[in-house]
């Protein structure tokens, strides 16, 4: 009788904490289904993912991206302030396109579809940007008699401050180039009016 | 009818708009039955996206119609 009580006890004890993770992995499952959810058709950034905000958001980010890094690398001051606001227009991104690129599971299979293919014209951007900015280099160190890769002792063209801003400068293109390539096209101006559209 | 779809992709007419209409139902409604966004019902109700094969049988299934009668090779 005491071993039956004793079998019975163990089990219980060993079935707990499988009953627990059940119930833990269930809330978690839950509460990604809610925030999935809640991503796909949220209201707060409508004002973010129509046509119009994504080609200013496209635009804003290429000035910031391209113009106000070469000005940063150039003067070698305001990186933390350009930084700042890389980090601002990449989450705007990411908003604009209701984070299809950062949460799994958040597209449909058209959004798939779209991601898939920005991913594949987004590395091909890369190396086209890559391409320029060493051509580009190629050129400036023609044109002012030096040479391009053998003077990092003695020339200061790369220092400190410029290797940090091509680091942030190279994280951010890396970054937005899927953005650029999902396209400017978004969706209609409110989730709303959309609602009501019977025909 | 909508856009024309890229020649990229192969083209699949539809009546889903009519039937969806005809139903009372929003994209809004539809979309939540098929577990898409709302985005997608319009894409493929322009012609502007054509839908897997599973979203075509769902699709169908939630507006209580055969597949073909819904989309077609041809435009009707």
């Amino acid at each position: 009788m005491a071993t039956k009580k004793n079998n019975s006890l163990e089990k219980r004890v060993e079935q707990k904490p499988e009953r627990f993770e059940k119930i833990v992995d269930a809330k978690v499952d839950s509460f990604e289904k809610t925030f999935i959810n809640w991503l796909r058709t949220s209201q707060i950034f409508d004002g973010m993912v129509n046509t119009p905000a994504r080609i200013l958001i496209n635009s804003m980010t290429a000035i910031a991206l391209y113009g106000w890094g070469f000005w940063v690398f150039l003067t070698e001051s305001q990186i933390v302030a350009w930084t700042i606001c890389l980090a601002v227009l990449a989450f705007m991104q990411a908003a604009s396109v209701r984070f299809v690129f950062n949460v799994e599971g958040s597209a449909d299979e058209y959004q798939s579809k779209r991601k898939a293919k920005a991913y594949r014209k987004a590395y091909s951007n890369i190396r086209l940007v890559a391409i320029t900015i060493v051509l580009l280099g190629a050129f400036r160190a023609s044109a002012t008699g030096r040479s391009l890769w053998l003077h990092f002792g003695s020339y200061t063209f790369f220092d400190n401050y410029r290797a940090l801003t091509g680091a942030v400068f190279l994280i951010a293109l890396i970054t937005f180039q899927k953005y650029f390539a999902y396209g400017m096209k978004g969706e209609p101006f409110t989730i709303r009016e959309n609602n009501k559209i019977k025909d | 009818m909508g856009r024309k779809p890229k020649s990229d992709e192969e083209l699949v007419f539809n009546r889903l708009e009519a039937i969806r209409t005809k139903a009372g139902m929003t994209r809004q409604q539809l979309a939540d039955a098929v577990d898409v966004h709302y985005q997608t019902i319009g894409y493929i109700e322009r012609n502007e996206y054509s839908p897997s094969l599973v979203l075509a049988l769902r699709i169908a299934k939630s507006l209580n119609k055969k597949v073909e009668q819904i989309f077609s090779l041809e435009e009707n």
